[in-house]
């Protein structure tokens, strides 16, 4: 039998691929009663805190009544760990520390500035339906611990600007933070954050500026293009910002009544419109490209033929505009004549 | 009340055993979701990362995802989704990630030449290839997993091949 170069590297590939190992389970997606009888393993989470008592911090989550010493930001008595994550970190002789929850609440009274500059992405915001209360997630280190020296401290801050909101999470610095060994490095693990906000006042606007970077809307921005044209029996079925794109995008998904949408970008049968604000949209597309024209604005076609996706972008009045479709629904034709059918907010 | 009570306890029986299931998943199917992804990407980081957000989106969903039925093709269809995610390639530029994070150095070499000569084909062609050829998937089945027709995965399985006899 022989080999053919095609083959040897197939095989090279599967050898080398079978050989990658899971390097973790993020924190959020473990188990919390994997033991036989969760009474067991909340039993040791008992018995921790009563050994942590009197080593907690002034501002821990679990002292409601103290002042929050790692996050000026006003911290909620209703703080509290939502998790039973039996983690705990021993420090000094044997004792143990509670790592500060993944999940909290913060306000309504912030601090006049974030507790330093240094900055965590929010992915997420969510407004409340009273506008009071602002969730927000984001992904960090692991909980903050003293000992811990791979733990972080975050903590959140909201201020208002005119009928905008700027929200941040920010580092905050530890020196009495333990420090790890030389030559050794902390596990790339990624903890999912959720810390509600309360506000002062009902926010009645729609955009949230992540002061790390981004704008998260809570509402639909105003100014939206409209689109004039569509496939027949197609619809508006999904609108949202779309979490970390840079400049801040909304994403409208078209697709035919009835049909499941769970989010832009997926393929064929649905039509994704983006929109920047004051921007181009800057969006990665297929590698042919053709320069064209919609109503007299030059716009850039990329084309996809493994996936038969279409990508057009162009600035309609200032705002940078993407439509994407597919091939397998639409001409190059139909597609952009539905492209030339968006026009400016009215 | 009780009614109340009883209902908590088989939400949260529910919510432990979907916990259980989905722990059995990441066990069993990591390995497979992180070839796909590999094949997709041919980006070892990056396939580490697909495989990371595709059991994200399992554990979001392990309340309504039908644990009855096999896993696998739920979690290659969603890897398939993530790894096609153009926004989720531009932040994973922003973030400006490690390219070879979990390679050992004996093998990095191994991994730099074939990943050369894969570089040579498209996502699909290179997925096309991986799941016929050394997975051992029908082209329909194939077909399913990468949202194409079985024609189209044979077509793009036998590019890629002729692509691979003259790669350097």
């Amino acid at each position: 039998m022989t080999t053919d170069r095609a083959d040897e590297i197939l095989a090279a590939w599967d050898e080398l691929a079978r050989s990658a190992r899971a390097r973790h389970k993020p924190a959020r997606m473990r188990s919390k009663f994997q033991l036989p009888g969760g009474a067991l393993v909340l039993g040791s989470i008992v018995l921790a805190l009563a050994l942590a008592q009197p080593l907690l911090r002034p501002g821990s989550p679990l002292t409601p009544a103290s002042p929050a010493s790692s996050s000026p930001v006003g911290q909620s008595g209703s703080a509290g760990p939502t998790e039973a994550e039996p983690s705990t970190t021993p420090t000094g002789a044997g004792a143990l520390e509670t790592p500060k929850p993944y999940e909290a609440t913060f306000g309504p009274v912030f601090a006049a500035a974030p507790a330093s500059q240094q900055f965590v992405r929010v992915d997420d915001a969510v407004l409340s339906d009273d506008s009071l209360m602002l969730t927000i997630t984001f992904v960090g280190g692991a909980g903050y611990t003293r000992a811990g020296f791979c733990s972080s401290d975050y903590a959140p801050w909201v201020g208002a600007t005119g009928d905008e909101l700027d929200v941040a999470v920010a580092v905050v610095p530890h020196p009495d933070q333990a420090t790890g060994p030389p030559n050794v490095g902390c596990a790339d693990i990624g903890h999912g954050y959720t810390y509600h906000l309360r506000l002062a006042a009902p926010f009645a606007g729609s955009t949230v500026n992540d002061l790390a970077g981004g704008t998260l809307w809570v509402r639909e921005p105003t100014g939206l293009v409209t689109i004039g044209a569509l496939p027949r029996g197609w619809e508006l079925r999904l609108a949202e910002d779309v979490p970390g794109a840079q400049p801040p995008l909304w994403a409208r998904v078209y697709a035919p009544a009835g049909k499941a949408i769970q989010a832009p970008n997926l393929g064929p049968g649905q039509l994704d419109l983006y929109q920047a604000f004051g921007a181009p949209t800057n969006i990665g597309g297929g590698s042919q490209r053709q320069d064209v024209f919609v109503n007299d604005a030059p716009a850039v076609l990329l084309h996809d033929p493994d996936l038969g996706e279409w990508l057009l972008q162009w600035v309609v009045a200032g705002d940078g505009v993407a439509l994407v479709g597919n091939e397998a629904d639409l001409t190059l034709d139909q597609f952009l004549d539905i492209a030339r059918a968006i026009e400016p907010a009215t | 009340l009780v009614d109340v009570f009883r209902s908590v306890s088989f939400e949260q029986a529910a919510t432990v055993s979907a916990e259980t299931a989905f722990d059995r998943a990441f066990e069993a199917h990591w390995n497979d979701v992180f070839r796909f992804a590999l094949a997709w990407t041919n980006d070892w980081g990056a396939a580490e990362d697909v495989v990371q957000e595709t059991f994200v989106r399992l554990w979001r969903h392990r309340k309504v995802v039908d644990w009855s039925t096999e896993i696998r093709p739920w979690l290659i269809v969603a890897a398939r989704r993530v790894a096609t995610d153009r926004f989720r390639a531009l932040r994973r530029r922003l973030r400006g990630a490690s390219p070879l994070p979990s390679l050992t150095e004996d093998t990095v070499d191994r991994w730099i030449d074939t990943r050369r000569a894969m570089a040579h084909l498209s996502p699909l062609e290179r997925t096309a290839l991986i799941l016929t050829a050394v997975e051992g998937y029908g082209s329909a089945e194939a077909g399913a997993l990468l949202g194409t027709s079985p024609g189209a995965v044979r077509s793009a399985a036998s590019r890629a091949r002729a692509k691979l006899l003259v790669a350097q």
